[in-house]
């Protein structure tokens, strides 16, 4: 690690010290009251104005099929994890050991489905290939590092839970405390190295920019790093598998919820590594437009971090 | 073909960007009864049906003497620790009545049992809600803001009481004029349209 990497882990530490009594579950934790439909609040309109607003179609195409997507994969979740909990008592009552394989496979299924939702560091990788140039193999292979760290560390909490916590301590409040640092920790971070990323590309930028020239960038242990924060879905699954008595079974299923997260984000991470190529095949590489699109990527990537970083670690005030 | 392929580009930066940060890990659905009085709409009375994982960690945490029931101390128990904060996510019930909305800043007769293996709570949302011989319209939509929480809308539990003086019919949308979550949501809304018989 140099130097920098150690500034940048002082600096995270500090804000899970300054944030660690803070929980997010609605059910109990005690935050100030905010609604995000309170701050957008509507101007009173006469009834008959609002009801045909509402048969409107959204304003952007794409934003109503994001939004189906959204409800899609919350609607699959929820099926998986019904099924899943079905499942797991069937097991438990009819000790029918066909149930393990069933169970393993949902913990699969979860793993993907849950990844393809908000967070799981897909913005990082992303963010990173627009930065960097790595081949598939290694863009795969960098997505299911930081899924298996993802993971065990929420392997690490399950187990602190399962046998350290006897009193009134619900595993949910834990996720709920969890979520809230892992969101600062993460968003903090994502911040730092978003400006470091852009600094970097910025005073390479008077020189002729040459991207097989550059120095092969170690950013990808800070991507890595961020993957420590435990990963929630794996919490939830340990705990109701150990609360049913079924701990082993827990921690083998972590490793399924391992492959079927890397599963997502190895996708998001050839997809944007394909969308990167596609653009920049389309240019001679001698090409003054080929040096200028290789730097727009990178300066955006850094961009990006920065933007979304510091958006979203604002958003965990609020 | 370079637009296309830029816009592309763009297409899946935004994609992913839109993935934010929180997660949902519970997921409830919901029951609304709605009870007229004389003079409008009276109370709501709401059930949150949990799903069996999240209602599997309520019950370790206080079924306390693990007989598959809440007692009047546990509900009570309950209530301090697992319901009250909702007051500051105004209890997950959203009500605009005439395009204004409703503030929930309490709710009576809580309570909370097992069925099945899943946790209900139940609780009554006293908020007199005028009605005229004017056609009102009335908005409920329960969702959780914060999005930890994926709360459903169970329609075919959507029942009315009392309603012998007054005209009412309702439809579920989609919500679009209430997206939250970075506007990435839409609830599930109750549209009733509703007036005192003439």
């Amino acid at each position: 690690m140099n130097r920098f990497g150690t500034i940048l882990f002082s600096l995270a530490g500090l804000l899970l010290c300054t944030t660690i009594a803070l929980a997010q579950n609605p059910l109990f934790s005690n935050p100030e009251p905010t609604d995000s439909t309170e701050l957008a609040k509507e101007k009173p309109q006469p009834e008959k104005e609002n009801l045909r607003d509402e048969q409107k179609e959204p304003s952007g195409y794409s934003f109503s099929v994001w939004n189906r997507f959204i409800q899609k994969n919350t609607d699959i979740q929820l099926r998986i994890r019904q099924k899943f909990a079905h499942i797991v008592k069937e097991y438990k009552t009819e000790n029918n050991s066909g149930s393990i394989a069933f169970i393993f496979f949902l913990t699969f299924l979860y793993g993907i489905f849950h990844s393809l939702g908000p967070g799981h560091g897909k913005v990082f990788i992303f963010s990173y290939i627009l930065t960097e140039k790595p081949q598939p193999l290694k863009a795969i292979g960098m997505s299911y590092i930081f899924a298996s760290i993802h993971a065990l560390s929420g392997l690490i909490v399950s187990l602190a839970i399962i046998f350290t916590l006897n009193t009134y301590s619900s595993s949910e409040t834990i996720i709920a405390d969890s979520s809230t640092l892992i969101s600062r920790f993460s968003f903090g971070l994502i911040t730092i190295v978003g400006i470091y990323l852009l600094y970097t590309h910025l005073r390479n930028r008077p020189h002729q920019y040459s991207p097989e020239k550059q120095k092969p960038a170690r950013m990808s242990r800070l991507i890595y790093s961020i993957g420590l924060v435990p990963c929630p879905a794996t919490i939830i699954t340990v705990t109701f598998l150990s609360s049913m008595g079924l701990v082993t079974i827990g921690i083998i299923s972590v490793l399924f919820i391992i492959l079927g997260m890397g599963i997502t984000i190895s996708a998001i991470s050839i997809i944007s590594l394909f969308s990167k190529k596609l653009v920049l095949r389309s240019v001679s590489h001698e090409s003054k437009t080929y040096t200028l699109i290789y730097t727009i990527f990178s300066v955006s990537g850094a961009v990006l971090l920065i933007l979304f970083g510091t958006w979203f670690f604002w958003g965990t005030f609020y | 073909m370079k637009y296309i392929k830029t816009v592309y580009i763009l297409f899946i930066v935004l994609l992913l960007a839109k993935t934010g940060y929180a997660h949902l890990h519970i997921f409830i659905h919901t029951d609304i009864d709605i009870y007229y009085n004389a003079t409008g709409i009276e109370k709501l009375h709401v059930q949150f049906h949990f799903d069996e994982i999240f209602s599997e960690d309520l019950m370790k945490n206080f079924d306390a003497d693990k007989n598959k029931s809440f007692s009047t101390k546990e509900i009570a128990e309950i209530k301090s620790k697992a319901f009250s904060n909702l007051k500051n996510y105004n209890y997950f019930i959203h009500i605009r009545a005439g395009g204004e909305k409703i503030t929930i800043k309490d709710v009576s007769n809580f309570s909370a049992r097992i069925d099945d293996g899943i946790v209900i709570y139940s609780f009554d949302v006293q908020k007199h809600i005028p009605v005229s011989r004017e056609n009102t319209t009335i908005k409920i939509s329960p969702y959780d803001h914060s999005y930890y929480i994926a709360v459903y809308l169970n329609k075919q539990n959507i029942r009315f009481h009392n309603t012998d003086s007054f005209i009412h019919n309702y439809s579920v949308i989609e919500d679009k004029s209430q997206a939250y979550y970075y506007e990435q949501i839409y609830p599930e809304t109750i549209v009733l349209q509703t007036r005192r018989k003439s």
